[in-house]
């Protein structure tokens, strides 16, 4: 890490305006549907069997995005800019651990306040009115602390992964990787043997009992599949 | 300084720099003299690492150039280089904290001179003033070298003589080797001391430009009095019209006979003859 790590990282998380104006809106109408909804069941007085996306769940885009808009167009203005490549790809790995934390943190404190309160309102049935992968994955059995710290290495592994592909892409090996992706997808799933190591990759990634196994096995695997982006920017064309 | 060691890129079958050799050794303003597509912006970023060399080796102060192994001591921004959609006092700042040799007092004083309004976002700015951006941001830099692709593009007559005293007193400020890539001739070499010209890919020529003002001439007289002068002088380009004749010559130069005028040549025409841009008799 040299000169200019911590500027690189706060200037890719200045310039996504993109993923979270995205986020945002859709968080915002999520909202407004889930307390329309809320409203027309509670005035109503029957209820409705019901389920939105949380409007926190949303954080999931922005990881999403931000690992796509980084490598496709931060990295040749932070080079344009005078940046060096390794400041790039440290303040980039920065960048992720600060969504990842970012976004953890206000998905769990959606979740624990606005989810609970619609779920715990009893107007919306088995389906509780909203969904929220901080509880579909379960992380919210051992409580806030736990589930933040499920859910945010979880984000970072998101993140270090997408921007892996997304920086292979139109390289011979960007296709390759996508090609691989699909096959195992498509041929794993189909055979029951290859479909039990899958079930094994996301329990390690999502669902393990163990929640420290989970987050230690999300964090080194983030930081394996990001490593790999070390040559590849070192060779980058500009 | 610099040292370019039969260097070649090559894009699918065609070469956009072919077999390429050249060293610099000194500090300098130096013009990189080319026609569009002649390889100029390739050399460039071959020589700051922004793309690798098919074959051959770059050296700069002894260490290897390649994408791996980036330059401290090169600074190259493109001109009409995609740029961070900030003001351009926030721009300036961020380029100071992300180079180690930014002179960010020089670069705030350039803007206020040039005009160029701090509070503007980068994609406000009119196309020349972007270049502008760009051009005082490269300069603002102390690195021992210092390369400007196209820096004037855009400019109208006035900011073309803006730039060049801009680039003076960046040098006299902080003397260093400054290649300046263009295709406007004239307008640089009010500033240059040496040129290179490439085409094709291609080093045609390195030479100071008292070394071309010397050297380059033209020779005009009658067909019959011109051509025998020719067959040891090197002629760069002719002109015939009728039965008279004007030899553009890149050689030393020689007392001519009675009836042969001797006359200078401009660097435009010059430049013009010696990539083969005229082609008559």
């Amino acid at each position: 890490m040299g000169k200019g790590t911590a500027t690189i990282a706060r200037l890719n998380l200045k310039h996504i305006k993109a993923a979270y104006i995205t986020a945002i809106i859709l968080a915002l109408v999520a909202l407004i549907q889930t307390s329309i909804f809320y409203i027309i069941a509670s005035s109503s007085g029957s209820g409705m069997d019901n389920a939105t996306v949380a409007p926190g769940a949303y954080v999931f885009l922005v990881v999403l995005m931000a690992a796509m808009i980084i490598p496709a167009s931060n990295f040749r203005k932070v080079i344009n800019l005078g940046g060096r490549r390794d400041n790039f790809f440290w303040g980039t790995l920065m960048a992720y651990v600060i969504i990842a934390v970012l976004g953890s943190m206000i998905n769990t404190v959606m979740f624990y306040t606005f989810d609970l309160f619609i779920q715990n309102s009893g107007y919306f049935g088995s389906l509780g009115g909203v969904m929220n992968p901080v509880q579909v994955f379960d992380w919210t059995q051992n409580g806030f602390a736990i589930a933040f710290l499920q859910q945010a290495a979880f984000l970072f592994l998101l993140a270090c992964f997408v921007h892996t592909l997304a920086s292979v892409q139109g390289k011979w090996y960007g296709w390759a990787a996508n090609v691989v992706i699909a096959a195992i997808l498509a041929v794993f799933i189909p055979i029951a043997f290859l479909r039990q190591s899958l079930v094994w990759f996301f329990e390690m990634v999502i669902f393990h009992e163990n929640a420290f196994i989970q987050i230690a096995f999300c964090i080194v695997l983030a930081i394996v599949i990001y490593m790999l982006n070390k040559p590849i920017y070192t060779r980058k064309a500009i | 300084m610099i040292n370019i060691k039969n260097v070649t890129k090559e894009y699918g079958k065609m070469a956009a720099i072919d077999r390429f050799s050249l060293k610099l050794p000194e500090k300098g303003i130096y013009c990189l003299l080319g026609r569009n597509g002649a390889g100029k912006t390739t050399l460039l970023k071959m020589l700051v690492g922004h793309i690798a060399a098919t074959d051959g080796d770059i050296f700069i102060d002894g260490k290897e150039i390649s994408p791996s192994k980036m330059p401290e001591s090169v600074n190259y921004i493109e001109s009409g280089s995609v740029q961070f959609n900030m003001r351009v006092d926030e721009l300036i700042d961020t380029a100071a904290k992300l180079q180690d040799d930014f002179d960010r007092d020089f670069a705030q004083e350039m803007v206020e001179r040039f005009e160029l309004s701090r509070k503007k976002r980068f994609k406000q700015l009119s196309f020349g003033m972007k270049t502008m951006v760009t051009s005082i941001m490269s300069l603002a830099n102390n690195s021992k070298v210092v390369l400007l692709d196209e820096p004037t593009t855009g400019f109208d007559a006035i900011m073309r003589d803006q730039f060049n005293t801009l680039l003076l007193e960046s040098y006299h400020a902080n003397p260093r080797l400054i290649i300046v890539s263009t295709h406007l001739i004239d307008e640089v070499a009010k500033v240059t001391e040496r040129l290179i010209i490439i085409d094709k890919g291609k080093l045609l020529i390195e030479a100071g430009m008292d070394d071309i003002d010397e050297k380059a001439y033209t020779l005009s007289g009658s067909l019959a009095e011109v051509t025998p002068l020719l067959d040891n002088l090197n002629c760069i380009g002719k002109q015939i019209a009728g039965n008279v004749m004007a030899a553009h010559i890149y050689d030393e130069r020689i007392q001519p006979p009675q009836g042969v005028a001797i006359g200078g040549l401009s660097l435009q025409d010059f430049f013009i003859n010696i990539v083969g841009g005229r082609k008559n008799g």
